[in-house]
C-alpha cells in the first residue's frame, strides 16, 4: 500500500514539474516573442524612413545578430514562417523605409515546401489582421495563449533557437547550403511569389533584392532567380556563407 | 469663418475640427460649443474613431441652444473604414445609413474612404458615387492617397473626381507633388495631423519658433497658417475649450513668401500614420 502511494506522489511530482516548466516555457516564448516584435509605429516614433527593410524567414536566421532594429534596416526576418506570411509582413511593415529604398526579401529554398501554409503564433502577433481578414482567416485567440501546447513543435524550436543564439552557440558555425532537391511545383509557386513580391516593391517605387540561400542544385536558385527578374528591375544575390548572409542583409 | 469652393460648389470651412481620441462626452460638448460659438462649423469623424454619436449628440445640443445656426450652415465628415469595406466587399451603403440613422444628422457633407484598402477601395468608391448621386452624402472623397491610387481609381471606372483628400500633412511632410496633383485636378487637400501632434521636434524646432516670434503667434497657428495659405484645409484636434479659439484665431496675419518656402523646406518624410502600419498592403 505504502509503495501504491510513493508512486503516486512520485507520478504526481513528475506532473507538476512538466507542469511548471511548460508554463516557464511558455513564458519564455511570449518574451523572446515580445523582444523580436516590431515596436508600435505611434508610440515609438524611430524606425522611420531606413534604407531598407528586411523580411524573410529560415534557419539562417539563427547566424544573425542584430540589435532590435538598426537605423539602417528594419528587421522583420524570422525563424519560420510561411512564405505568403513573409509577403503579408511586407506588406504591413514597408511603410518604415524610405522613398526609393531597399526592400531584401531573404528565401531558402529548402524551408519553402517545409513551410508551405504555415501558420505561426508569431504570425498573429505582427501582421496585420486586415491580412487574416482577406484571407478569411480567424485569429484562433484560445489556441494563442497556449502556443507550448497548440504550436509544441514550433514554440520548442523557437525557444531552443533564441536561447542558443542568446549563449551565442551559433557565433562559430557556418551556414551550409539547402540540399532539398527540385520540385517543379514548389519551384514554380515560389517564383511565382517572388515576382509577385517584386511586382509590389516596383509598384511603390522601391528597390527589390532578392536573397537566395545556396543550394545544392543550383538550377533552382536559377529558376527562381528568371522568375523574380520577370517583374523588372529586380537585384538576386545568392548566399554562400556568413558573411554573404551578413553583408546582403544588414 | 470663411470657406472654400469644393468642385461641385459645396462650401467647406478654411479649418477644421477633429475628433481622433476624443472619448470624453463632456469635453466633446464643450468643443463643439465653444467651436459654434467662434464660428467654427467644420468637423470631422470616423467609425474608427468611436467619435460619430457623441459629436453629432454635441452639435445637435449646440444647434439647440444656436438658434441663428443651421444643421446647413456647418460641414460634417466621416469614413468608411477598411473593415466596412472588407466585410461589405466594396457595398457600403448600409454603413452610411446606420450612421446617419443613429447620428440624426440626416445627411453628410463629405464622405470619405478612410484608407486605400487594396482590395475594395475602387467598388467603395464607385458605391459611393452612387450615394452621392441619390443625394445621401454631399460630396465624397478620400483619404491617405497617392497619385497612384488616383489612377487607378480612373483606370477602375470611376466617373466622379473626388472632391477632397486627406492626408497627413505638416511642415515635416509638406507633400508637394501629391498637393499639386490635387490641385491640378481640382480636388481640396484637407491636412490630418496639421501639428505633427505637437511631437517635441516640431514643438522646439527652432526655424519654426523663430518664425513664430516674428509674427507673434504660437508655433501651432503658425504651422496652421501655413497650412490655409497653401489652400488646406486643417483638421485640427484638441480637447481643450480654450485651444479651440487658440487654434481657429489664424486668419489675422500672412506668411511671407520667403517664410512659405522656409517652412516647407522642413520636409523629411516624416510621418506619424505610417501608411501599411494601418493599411497593409497600401
Amino acid at each position: 500500500m505504502e509503495g501504491i502511494i510513493k508512486i503516486i506522489v512520485i507520478i504526481a511530482l513528475i506532473i507538476v514539474l512538466i507542469g511548471i516548466l511548460l508554463y516557464l516555457a511558455n513564458k519564455a516564448y511570449f518574451k523572446f516573442l515580445r523582444h523580436d516584435k516590431p515596436t508600435s509605429y505611434f508610440k515609438d516614433l524611430r524606425w522611420r524612413n531606413t534604407d531598407s527593410i528586411l523580411v524573410g524567414q529560415g534557419k539562417v536566421f539563427k547566424y544573425l545578430y542584430p540589435r532590435k532594429y538598426q537605423q539602417k534596416v528594419y528587421m522583420c526576418m524570422t525563424y519560420k514562417r510561411a512564405l505568403d506570411m513573409d509577403f503579408a509582413a511586407l506588406k504591413t511593415y514597408y511603410s518604415h523605409v524610405k522613398p526609393g529604398g531597399t526592400v531584401k526579401i531573404f528565401v531558402d529554398y529548402g524551408d519553402y515546401s517545409k513551410n508551405k501554409g504555415l501558420r505561426t503564433p508569431a504570425d498573429y502577433e505582427i501582421i496585420h489582421p486586415h491580412i487574416f481578414m482577406a484571407l478569411n482567416e480567424k485569429k484562433p485567440k484560445r489556441k494563442l495563449k497556449y502556443p507550448i501546447a497548440f504550436y509544441t513543435r514550433y514554440t520548442f524550436g523557437y525557444l531552443f533557437m533564441r536561447a542558443f543564439k542568446m549563449v551565442g552557440i551559433y557565433k562559430k558555425m557556418e551556414i551550409k547550403p539547402s540540399k532539398v532537391s527540385y520540385n517543379e511545383a514548389d519551384v514554380k509557386a515560389m517564383g511565382d511569389k517572388l515576382r509577385e513580391m517584386a511586382e509590389f516593391v516596383l509598384e511603390r517605387e522601391m528597390h527589390p533584392v532578392i536573397l537566395l540561400m545556396d543550394n545544392k542544385d543550383k538550377s533552382i536558385n536559377q529558376e527562381l532567380a528568371e522568375a523574380a527578374r520577370a517583374a523588372g528591375d529586380v537585384e538576386i544575390r545568392v548566399i554562400y556563407n556568413n558573411n554573404d548572409l551578413k553583408t546582403a542583409c544588414l | 469663418m470663411e470657406s472654400i469652393s469644393l468642385s461641385n460648389e459645396v462650401k467647406i470651412p478654411k479649418i477644421m475640427l477633429g475628433s481622433f481620441q476624443m472619448n470624453k462626452e463632456s469635453d466633446m460638448d464643450e468643443v463643439v460649443e465653444e467651436a459654434l460659438t467662434h464660428g467654427v462649423y467644420g468637423f470631422d469623424t470616423s467609425p474608427s474613431y468611436k467619435t460619430e454619436e457623441m459629436l453629432a449628440n454635441a452639435i445637435h445640443k449646440s444647434l439647440s441652444k444656436h438658434s441663428d445656426i443651421k444643421r446647413s450652415d456647418l460641414f460634417v465628415d466621416s469614413k468608411i473604414d477598411s473593415w466596412q469595406m472588407m466585410e461589405g466587399k466594396g457595398d457600403i451603403r448600409k454603413y452610411v445609413e446606420e450612421m446617419l440613422e443613429k447620428t440624426n444628422l440626416s445627411y453628410l457633407d463629405l464622405l470619405l474612404i478612410h484608407w486605400p484598402e487594396p482590395n475594395f477601395y475602387t467598388e467603395t468608391y464607385k458605391c459611393m458615387e452612387k450615394l452621392y448621386e441619390e443625394g445621401i452624402i454631399k460630396s465624397i472623397g478620400v483619404c491617405n492617397f497617392r497619385i497612384r491610387h488616383f489612377e487607378r481609381l480612373i483606370k477602375d471606372g470611376a466617373t466622379i473626381t473626388p472632391h477632397v483628400m486627406q492626408n497627413e500633412i505638416h511642415p515635416f511632410n509638406v507633400e508637394e507633388e501629391l498637393v499639386n496633383y490635387c490641385k491640378d485636378h481640382g480636388i481640396v487637400v484637407q491636412a490630418y495631423s496639421p501639428l505633427c501632434r505637437m511631437i517635441p521636434e516640431i514643438a522646439n524646432d527652432a526655424t519654426l519658433n523663430i518664425l513664430a516670434r516674428k509674427y507673434n503667434v504660437s508655433v501651432a497657428q503658425l504651422m496652421l497658417r501655413f497650412h490655409t495659405e497653401r489652400g488646406l484645409v486643417p483638421i485640427v484636434k484638441t480637447s481643450s475649450k480654450k485651444r479651440v479659439l487658440e487654434n481657429t484665431d489664424i486668419f489675422g496675419f500672412t506668411i511671407e513668401d520667403d517664410d512659405m518656402t522656409t517652412i516647407s523646406m522642413l520636409d523629411r518624410h516624416f510621418k506619424m500614420f505610417l501608411e501599411s502600419r494601418c493599411c497593409p498592403g497600401y
